[in-house]
């Protein structure tokens, strides 16, 4: 009996080796908070697409990610090769730091300028919309907020719900770009509505539906998703712009592999990677590909949507941390 | 005070009979010897008068007070019946354990005296057979307290924990307790089979004395026979679970029931 | 008032009403089982120790569903925050954390020589009586540690506050530590780790109190030996056994049954707060199955917890021999000292291991493998659990039962392998499902010290529950509750009498 429970914790330690285990060749790390149906579907695309690499996923919230690759950073390097999150702050930060390999992609001469960095540290490849969503069951069309500014309105008091920007980048996004369109005083508006900030975009959907919090502030993917599904949430693409979160991909310079590396970047921008991008409820940065059923069609987003661009970007960034404490201090306690 | 009736008196756990019906008369003041092998279930009868095990069938009396049995109504003719049965902190006896069971949290006196404060904070709803008496004041009770423990040779002790007694002392505060409140009835299971020779044959004569001066009725389970038949007025030979002899020591002594009782005596 | 002072208050509230309501609780249904009699007493006693099995998030999951404001079954009996906040938190530890004062007030009732109680009856003393004045001051110090245990498990616990605090904006220090870390950067790092001496202090303090309070009363002695240990005779409830029997069960009922129905409706359920079973559909349950995370997390939960249970219980094996019986201090100092990571809580335990692997990583050691990062933690955190429960096994053993086997020629391997392993085999086992199924289900630590690569059950729980739809995480975490409540039935106490 003594013996099995030595070849047990011998076997269990053996595995544990083998599962950290050392680098194999050409194998890339993919550090991104995609939705996992959307790694699902392109998973076996960038297979074939790149056969010669064995291509991993590591995929978490945008700060859990950041935070990962933070941490590894600071023990002197990261096993991520190419990153690709939903909070364009960090990537700004990456490379003021130096740590991202600069490449201009042929695929992205069609990508707008503004969605680009000039230095080519980064490029937008996907755009996640933040719009407003409620339970269609619980409010008639007459009823609806139709801007951001009408959240503050006191019929929708104790209603509200969003993510916490502390761990979803595309909650911060947002937080940053309504501060800049109306204020800290909108927010602190928001918090005499009782507003709750928690948890990542999925769980303001939870709350719709089961009508705890009946309005949210939350991604169109998430909406059209739970739509998929039968669900009684409707979207709102708020009068005084909805919010773009363009959401970058970028190449570590610590890479062993920068030709694939590229290689993937350039994937990333074919027209198979774009259509699953929009399968997923995002908008694609290329005009041509089509926009995800049952939203509004990209043309019509682009002209109503808060302007967004790399001064934007370096402005907003500068004040991250600023950004993250004041909601901290008004909305979360 | 009064004698102590058993009637058809039987136990059994699930399946196996640990005491087959038998009746039984404890005359009052007799000092009493349930004499038996171990498993022959002498210590369950021990509880089942204490209170601690409930009979299978049969009635136990106190007296005039029946503590376990079927009361019969009756209401118009319809003979239905109810189960008495009295718990035991309403028997008003006492007991002495084999571990001794003296409380390590309190100390001597504390132990003594604690039969004695519930008596008299229950004394009014009370039912005993002396009924008569009225509730001891704290005086009383004091005195009636050092009274036990000047009959057990404890008095100067009063004020030590358990822990610093020998086992031998214990024994003794256990019986001092088991007095204090004078019951109808004292009932002793195998007291000194914890003790050595000499402590033993001390305490046999202690208890003989203490039957004397007190002259209340006692029950005393034994496996040892010397023991039964140098305290007792009566013994009851047990073997599994049923009455083998009883009698007075001269009686069995000079006519043992021939098979078991011999035999058990012989084993000297 | 400080985000910092307000979660210092709210822990220790929590923590204390906890402890409060687990003492209470397992003060009454301890004596209940082990001193009276009433119907179905076996299968309530029994049934009340699987709670202990229990993930609490797995619980405080359920009772989110439970209390939802809308659509909970419950929501009539709830506050109008559901099951969030403080009471609803308070609530879903003292399910669980009951346990540690029952246990040990049931083995203290077990140890207890029934002739002392017996002696107080035959007194004239009544059943409350007799508890009060005999059986409570003699168990205690039982009682005292029953309540440490909770105290200091409501103050490490991070799923429960994470689920039912964060939601309303209530922080306890667990939760704030993590939302020190998350919010990144050195900055975070330095307040963590202040954050969590405050924490280790709080802990500390709460285990020195627990010590004094049991010197007070010490003076057991006796009544653990009794010459003879016999049945003890049980107290008949008459007339309050109905109502008894529904109190008990009805604890039951909310303990364990409801939360698990709760799970497998939105398990089942479409989307969330969609419960009409017409509406059913398998479709969360294949979801999580087929995730390339699941897959993932099942593996490595099932290789580090089989292997760290194993190497807990080996080390308490060698541990213990070598402090009871070859009398050898250091390994009863060790045995002692595993005491602390285990009070640690374990937000603070992972956070000061990510600390030191950083410092070292900064000096040019990198060792940032997150699956040995873990196995690192639940080793230190379990220690205690196969180190005591070794060491308590073997003084329960006679040793002549060993010096027979040593006159006979046997030596020390041959003594471990030959006589105590098979002597201790239900110990072992015992002590390896207290330490597995915990393990398995893991959230606190995994959810700080997980990586690439390193997905465990509990952090793929807390990644569904946080960006998934509810009816997934629901999924999982029925699984989960299904798992710890099949293997907590297993084994759990059969009832002799």
């Amino acid at each position: 009996m003594k013996f099995k429970l030595f070849s047990a914790v011998v076997l269990g330690l053996a595995s544990l080796v083998l599962a950290t285990g050392c680098n194999n060749k050409k194998e890339l790390w993919i550090y991104t908070s995609l939705y996992k149906e959307v790694i699902a579907e392109m998973e076996p695309l960038l297979k074939a697409a790149i056969p010669e690499a064995e291509i991993k996923w590591f995929q978490g919230g945008s700060e859990n990610v950041a935070g990962k690759v933070n941490a590894e950073l600071a023990g002197g390097k990261t096993k991520a090769d190419l990153i690709l999150t939903s909070d364009p702050f960090w990537y700004q930060e990456l490379k003021q730091s130096g740590k991202l390999l600069a490449y201009d992609s042929a695929a992205t001469k069609d990508v707008p300028s503004e969605l680009k960095d000039p230095d080519h540290a980064f490029v937008t490849v996907r755009i996640p919309l933040m719009v407003m969503a409620y339970h269609s069951e619980s409010l008639q069309p007459d009823q609806l907020p139709k801007s951001w500014k009408d959240l503050t309105l006191p019929r929708f008091n104790k209603k509200l719900s969003m993510g916490s920007p502390l761990e979803s980048g595309t909650s911060f996004t947002a937080v940053a770009l309504l501060s800049r369109l109306l204020g800290w005083d909108y927010f602190k508006d928001l918090r005499k509505q009782d507003l709750v900030a928690a948890g990542g975009n999925s769980s303001v959907i939870t709350r719709i539906e089961t009508r705890e919090k009946i309005l949210g502030v939350v991604l169109l993917e998430n909406i059209l998703k739970a739509q998929a599904k039968g669900s009684p949430v409707k979207a709102i693409y708020p009068e005084d712009g909805s919010i773009p979160v363009p959401s970058p991909i970028a190449i570590m310079k610590s890479t062993q592999n920068p030709e694939v590396a590229k290689k993937i970047v350039d994937w990333f921008f074919s027209e198979a990677a774009q259509r699953a991008i929009v399968k997923g409820g995002m908008y694609s940065p290329l005009d041509k590909i089509e926009s995800p059923v049952n939203a509004k069609p990209w043309a019509e987003v682009k002209r109503q949507m808060l302007p967004w661009n790399s001064k934007i970007l370096a402005e907003l960034f500068s004040s991250r941390d600023q950004i993250k404490t004041q909601f901290s201090e008004i909305i979360a306690h | 005070m009064s004698d102590l009736i058993l009637k058809n008196l039987s136990k059994r756990f699930g399946e196996k009979e640990v005491l087959s019906p038998f009746t039984l008369e404890v005359k009052d003041r007799s000092f009493l010897a349930l004499l038996g092998p171990s498993g022959c279930g002498k210590t369950t009868l021990l509880r089942i008068v204490a209170g601690l095990e409930r009979p299978s069938g049969g009635e136990i009396w106190l007296g005039s007070r029946m503590l376990f049995g079927q009361m019969p109504h009756q209401a118009s003719g319809a003979s239905s019946s109810t189960t008495v049965e009295v718990p035991p902190e309403d028997r008003g006896l006492g007991m002495v354990f084999q571990s001794y069971a003296v409380w390590p949290h309190m100390t001597v006196e504390e132990n003594v005296r604690y039969p004695l404060d519930i008596q008299a904070s229950r004394a009014s709803k009370r039912s005993i057979d002396n009924s008569s008496k009225k509730p001891l004041t704290l005086d009383q009770r004091q005195e009636a307290c050092e009274k036990a423990l000047s009959l057990v040779h404890l008095l100067e002790l009063k004020d030590r924990y358990p822990h610093q007694l020998s086992g031998g002392q214990q024994q003794r505060v256990a019986l001092a307790r088991g007095l204090a409140v004078e019951p109808p009835i004292l009932l002793l299971d195998e007291p000194l089979s914890n003790l050595d020779a000499k402590l033993r044959s001390e305490m046999r004569r202690e208890i003989r004395e203490i039957h004397r001066k007190l002259n209340m009725t006692i029950l005393y389970v034994t496996h040892d026979q010397r023991e039964a038949f140098e305290m007792a007025t009566d013994v009851v030979i047990l073997n599994a679970g049923a009455i083998a002899q009883k009698g007075t020591p001269s009686e069995i002594l000079k006519a043992p029931n021939p098979g078991f009782v011999t035999e058990f005596l012989s084993e000297s | 008032m400080s985000v910092l002072l307000e979660a210092t208050l709210r822990s220790v509230q929590i923590s204390l009403i906890t402890a409060m309501v687990s003492g209470l609780l397992g003060v009454v249904l301890a004596w209940l089982v082990s001193r009276t009699e009433f119907t179905s007493r076996k299968t309530v006693a029994s049934l009340l120790s699987v709670p202990y099995a229990l993930p609490p998030y797995l619980l405080g999951m359920a009772w989110v569903v439970l209390g939802n404001p809308t659509v909970g079954i419950l929501r009539a009996f709830l506050p109008s925050n559901g099951a969030y906040g403080t009471l609803g938190i308070c609530f879903v530890l003292s399910s669980v954390a009951f346990a540690f004062p029952y246990l040990e007030l049931r083995a203290g009732f077990d140890r207890l020589d029934s002739s002392l109680e017996e002696a107080a009856r035959i007194s004239g003393a009544s059943p409350v009586k007799v508890f009060r004045d005999i059986s409570l001051p003699l168990l205690w110090p039982a009682l005292v540690n029953g309540m440490c245990l909770a105290f200091l498990y409501a103050l490490a616990s991070f799923g429960v506050p994470a689920i039912l605090g964060l939601p309303v904006r209530q922080f306890v220090l667990t939760t704030l530590i993590y939302s020190q870390l998350k919010l990144g950067g050195q900055a975070g790092l330095i307040e963590g780790f202040k954050i969590s001496l405050l924490l280790l202090t709080i802990a500390a303090c709460a285990l020195g109190f627990s010590h004094y309070l049991t010197s007070l009363k010490n003076r057991l002695g006796a009544s653990i030996s009794g010459a003879r240990s016999s049945r003890p005779s049980r107290i008949q409830l008459g007339r309050l056994a109905p109502l008894v029997m529904s109190v008990t069960w009805l604890w039951i009922l909310l303990t364990l049954v409801l939360p698990w129905i709760a799970l497998t409706l939105s398990a089942l359920a479409p989307i969330a707060g969609s419960y009409s079973p017409s509406t059913f559909t398998l479709r969360n349950l294949s979801y999580v199955l087929n995730l390339a995370d699941f897959h993932e997390a099942l593996v490595n939960s099932a290789v580090l917890s089989v292997s760290v249970a194993s190497l807990v219980v080996l080390l308490g094996f060698c541990l213990g021999f070598l402090s009871v019986r070859k009398k050898k201090p250091w390994a009863s100092r060790l045995i002692r000292f595993f005491g602390i990571p285990f009070a640690t809580p374990g937000t603070v335990l992972a956070f000061f291991i990510i600390f030191i692997f950083s410092t070292l990583a900064r000096l040019g050691f990198n060792a940032d493998y997150p699956l040995l990062l873990m196995a690192i933690a639940y080793t230190l955190k379990y220690a205690a659990v196969g180190a005591n429960s070794l060491e308590t096994a073997y003084t329960q053993i006679h040793p002549s039962l060993e010096e027979a086997a040593r006159i006979s020629g046997a030596r020390t391997v041959k003594l471990l392998s030959t006589i105590w392993a098979p002597l201790l085999k239900q110990s072992m086992k015992a002590a390896w499902l207290l330490a597995f199924l915990p393990l398995a289900t893991e959230l606190t630590m995994s959810v700080l010290l997980t990586g690439p690569g390193s997905a465990t059950l509990g952090t793929v729980l807390f990644q569904l529950q946080e960006y998934a739809d509810q009816p997934s995480a629901a999924a999982l975490a029925w699984m989960l509750l299904t798992l710890a409540l099949v293997i907590g039935l297993m084994t759990r106490k059969k009832e002799i009498y």
